[in-house]
């Protein structure tokens, strides 16, 4: 069973949005389940503090032994800040996928836009478990 | 020592249920150029439908060597290129290390990304499909154990991942994937042919040397540093997990099957694994339209040497 923390909001693509201490900066990264999916992460590739996304814009890239997989951006938002340390330790994101294998943190253009994810529920459902 | 359950406890009947029952299309191609043929694997990827899945088998209109996707250039492929003018440079959708395609079976497998339960279960009914093929062919094949070492522990198909097929211990199909969208594209080659000695000399010297290898016995498998600057530490070193060099179809069996014998043995291999209706195929128009574009991607200097 993948670890599904209640709070947090979920996409259909596997990635999660979480709160941080700042109204409407949320950290993104990729669930339990997507890692465990994945196998042992070797390479993350992220964007720049500044960039914006709209929805379901690739905002980066997943690499692990095998397979690589597109990181979509679950709501509109501006990065302000990417997990350096992922350059040094992508297996962070197996590890600690939803602490310190965090991705990016992103400023919401519409705070309201959250509740439009799944939450963990829903996403348990969507991954059958 | 196999990583997956025996083939033959996994039957045609236990295959077909459940949600992994899909109507597949074959497509078959010729030699095309590097760019194209990322660019028609991409395009199935992107232009996916639901209970859909395509099975591709081409060749390459001339030796590539292809580059996984977030994959350093080093100084030893740029120098393995010069040597090489004849060979096509290309950078894959897919993950994974460098691979000089030239007289090989290339095998790509489209489909719904939860069709047969995510990432892992796919790959492993599609390099049992691998099997399955190569059974037909008379090839007896096993999955490897492999490990999580670094992927710059050595040349790729001296290393094989957990799962690829090898045979007596040596790597036969190197195999990568994607999650594109909604769909996962697994690709990979089986070696038909290949004297790789030299390349893999190279490669041990970090692409460097080049003895002067002629390019058309230059059919091997190059060395494939992981992407750098951001990946796990490599706690394996490649001699000690070295299983031999790859093998080769021609060595295995004393000669190279007929193409159209071994289309038809994988084709049968994976409706076997698969289940599901088969029937060949053809690109939509829609997907076409795509190739077309991506054709420009894969072409592009932009793209192919990115990193």
């Amino acid at each position: 069973m993948s670890l599904i923390p209640e709070g947090l909001r979920y996409t259909t693509e596997h990635e999660y949005l979480r709160e941080s201490d700042e109204s409407d900066i949320y950290y993104v990264g990729i669930t339990d389940y997507a890692q465990g999916e994945l196998g042992d992460v070797v390479y993350v590739e992220l964007p720049e503090p500044g960039d914006s996304f709209a929805p379901m814009d690739v905002f980066g890239t997943i690499e692990a032994v095998k397979a690589v997989s597109d990181l979509y951006c679950p709501v509109a938002g501006e990065v302000v800040d990417v997990n350096a340390a992922l350059d040094d330790d992508p297996e962070l994101v197996n590890s600690d996928p939803y602490g310190e294998g965090w991705m990016i943190q992103l400023r919401l253009e519409d705070p309201g836009e959250v509740e439009t994810l799944m939450d963990a529920a829903s996403y348990g459902a969507h991954i059958g478990e | 020592m196999s990583t997956f359950p025996d083939a033959s406890r996994g039957g045609a009947a236990a295959a077909g249920d459940g949600p992994g029952r899909l109507n597949w299309r074959v497509l078959l191609d010729g030699g095309l150029p590097g760019a194209t043929n990322m660019a028609r694997d991409h395009a199935l990827a992107l232009g996916v439908r639901p209970g859909e899945g395509t099975v591709r088998f081409y060749r390459w209109a001339t030796a590539t060597l292809s580059f996984g996707r977030n994959e350093p250039v080093t100084a030893g492929y740029r120098d393995l290129l010069r040597r090489h003018p004849e060979m096509e440079a290309v950078r894959r959708p897919t993950g994974g290390r460098a691979v000089i395609h030239d007289r090989e079976l290339t095998y790509c497998v489209v489909l719904p990304a939860r069709a047969f339960g995510g990432l892992r279960l796919a790959y492993r009914r599609i390099n049992q499909g691998l099997l399955r093929g190569l059974r037909r062919l008379g090839v007896d094949a096993g999955g490897a154990a492999g490990s999580t070492a670094a992927p710059d522990a050595g040349p790729c198909f001296l290393e094989p991942a957990e799962g690829e097929v090898v045979v007596r211990g040596r790597k036969l199909v190197g195999s990568a994937q994607a999650r594109i969208g909604g769909a996962i594209l697994q690709h990979g080659s089986l070696l038909l042919v290949a004297d790789q000695s030299a390349l893999f000399a190279k490669a041990d010297a970090h692409g460097a040397a080049g003895n002067g290898a002629e390019p058309g016995r230059d059919r091997g498998i190059a060395s494939a540093p992981a992407p750098t600057g951001n990946r796990r530490g490599s706690g394996t070193t490649v001699a000690a997990n070295r299983t031999g060099p790859p093998i080769t179809l021609a060595e295995i069996l004393g000669e190279v099957p007929p193409w159209e014998d071994m289309v038809d043995a994988f084709r049968r291999g994976f409706a076997e694994e698969f289940g599901g209706l088969w029937a060949p195929g053809e690109m939509t128009r829609e997907e076409m339209a795509m190739v077309a574009r991506l054709e420009r991607k894969y072409g592009s200097g932009e793209w192919t040497w990115r990193r």
